[in-house]
């Protein structure tokens, strides 16, 4: 009898301290966590924050290499080998911001592939090499899921917009393909996330996580051009002929934000499509 | 055996599980008054140069108190919720390794391997996570055979190959194992790859610096680790 008057006082004592006298239980992971209601497509912020990337990448593209290479500084493959005084080519510095999306923690990521790449490294595999031969048809986005890797993709034409993009990949001794032409479609960005809709917190969440990731990006090309043996002046001005000078951090990133901020209050806010 | 006899053998019992209850009730909240107790859940020892580090440089406290996570897991284990439930410290993530071990120039950072493409390449190594190949608290550095980059390399057409033999031989004799003995994985060493396939380094040394023992890439890294998150 004392036996079972024992068992239960210490199974009451633990039930209470487990249960009854319980403070507010931690959040189960294996629900999905959500801070408000996931009424949005993810396609919306790939659509968002792709248009951020590409327009960011036109302005390292135009106002940085292009300038500054007139200026005398080097772009290259290799900068960031030790003795090499330059700084990342266009695909590079997004490379650049898809680690810097990664070390926010971001769920949300980036990477730029081609059917013809340059280093078979960024070589298209698997369900991306269908959705690419449906790009070269169409050049539309594609967007599809990979319920084994647990993630949301978004694919996203890479046109070869600039005359550099045409020399440097025609030139380089390991690439794929040797005759590329202006606005050949020379391979696609993809996004990936790891949910089908998000709330409209996870949506400005990501969307800062993006825009930190370009300016830590550049942060870090301007802490390396601060090393270079010729001396670039870095502040206000942008570098042209003759004027070897880089606009710090918040010039660059004013000049991203004027060129996005527009699309990206449309399709956040007012419900447009941001601009193609 | 009568039936008070056999009462008093249960009282006895009872104790002893009250005993040991109260006493590893105690040492777990001795355990957990203070951060500098946590040693006690050290698994084993610590790789090369995490020597010298405190729990927290690599794990976050687990979210919420020990009574909440205490009553998750025995949920858990009643089959009431369906997580993994951290007790303490959280296992750490990509991000806490990168923390200190960030570099720029890394040739495979994890992050490259969330993209679609290398869904087949996973089913390898889930190069994803860090933990997906080194290990901590085992006594070794790398928890595979160093054999994994098969998994991504099996085209290897190089143009101008500047080795003898060429690496499409290599790749198609099956001689994965070779490839660390002339590259450094995370190419963070002041080290260039030998082009006399002969120069390569010994197969034995190789998978003992797999085993946290000597480096044979050079002692001289490209970018140092900090040495607190």
């Amino acid at each position: 009898m004392k036996t079972v008057i024992y068992a239960s006082l210490l199974t009451a004592v633990v039930s209470a301290y487990l249960f009854v006298t319980a403070p507010p239980p931690l959040p189960d992971k294996s629900r999905v966590e959500s801070r408000g209601d996931r009424d949005i497509p993810v396609s919306d912020l790939f659509n968002i924050v792709n248009q951020i990337n590409k327009d960011t990448r036109n302005i390292w593209t135009a106002r940085i290499v292009s300038k500054g290479t007139e200026a005398g500084l080097k772009f290259e493959e290799h900068w960031l080998d030790e003795g090499h005084e330059s700084g990342p080519l266009p695909a590079l510095f997004m490379r650049l911001t898809a680690e810097n999306l990664e070390k926010q923690r971001a769920p949300l990521a980036v990477f730029l592939g081609s059917d013809m790449p340059i280093k078979k490294a960024n070589i298209f595999q698997g369900e991306q090499v269908d959705q690419f031969i449906k790009m070269r048809e169409d050049f539309k986005p594609k967007y599809f899921s990979m319920q084994k890797m647990g993630i949301e993709v978004g694919m996203y034409p890479d046109i070869a917009s600039a005359p550099g993009c045409v020399s440097c990949h025609n030139d380089h001794p390991d690439s794929a393909k040797h005759d590329w032409k202006l606005n050949d479609l020379m391979g696609a960005a993809t996004w990936t996330y790891p949910t089908a809709a998000i709330s409209q917190a996870e949506l400005h969440e990501s969307i800062g996580y993006v825009y930190k990731a370009i300016a830590r990006s550049y942060q870090t090309y301007i802490e390396k051009a601060q090393s270079f043996s010729t001396q670039v002046q870095i502040g206000a001005e942008w570098p042209e002929k003759g004027k070897m000078a880089l606009p710090d951090t918040a010039v660059f990133m004013s000049a991203v934000i004027q060129a996005t901020a527009q699309p990206t209050i449309n399709a956040t806010y007012l419900g447009r499509d941001s601009k193609k | 055996m009568g039936p008070k006899k056999k009462r008093k053998q249960w009282v006895t019992r009872l104790g002893i599980v009250v005993s040991a209850f109260l006493l590893s009730s105690l040492a777990v909240a001795w355990t957990f008054i203070s951060p500098t107790h946590f040693f006690l859940l050290n698994k084993g020892p610590m790789t090369a140069g995490h020597e010298a580090l405190a729990c927290t440089s690599c794990h976050d406290y687990a979210p919420g108190s020990t009574r909440q996570q205490f009553q998750a897991i025995v949920a858990s284990w009643m089959g009431m919720r369906n997580d993994e439930v951290d007790f303490a410290l959280r296992p750490p993530q990509n991000s806490d390794c990168v923390d200190c071990h960030d570099r720029a120039n890394d040739r495979h950072p994890v992050h490259r391997f969330k993209e679609p493409r290398f869904l087949q390449s996973l089913e390898v190594v889930d190069a994803r996570s860090c933990m997906g190949c080194h290990t901590e608290h085992s006594g070794a550095r790398v928890s595979n055979n160093g054999e994994y980059c098969v998994a991504c390399h099996k085209d290897m057409t190089i143009k101008k190959d500047p080795i003898t033999p060429p690496h499409i031989d290599l790749a198609h004799q099956g001689r994965w194992e070779s490839c660390l003995q002339c590259h450094d994985f995370h190419n963070n060493h002041k080290y260039r790859a030998p082009k006399d396939f002969s120069e390569r380094i010994d197969l034995t040394t190789v998978k003992n610096y797999l085993r946290d023992m000597e480096n044979p890439y050079g002692a001289e890294k490209v970018v140092k680790a900090k040495k607190e998150r």
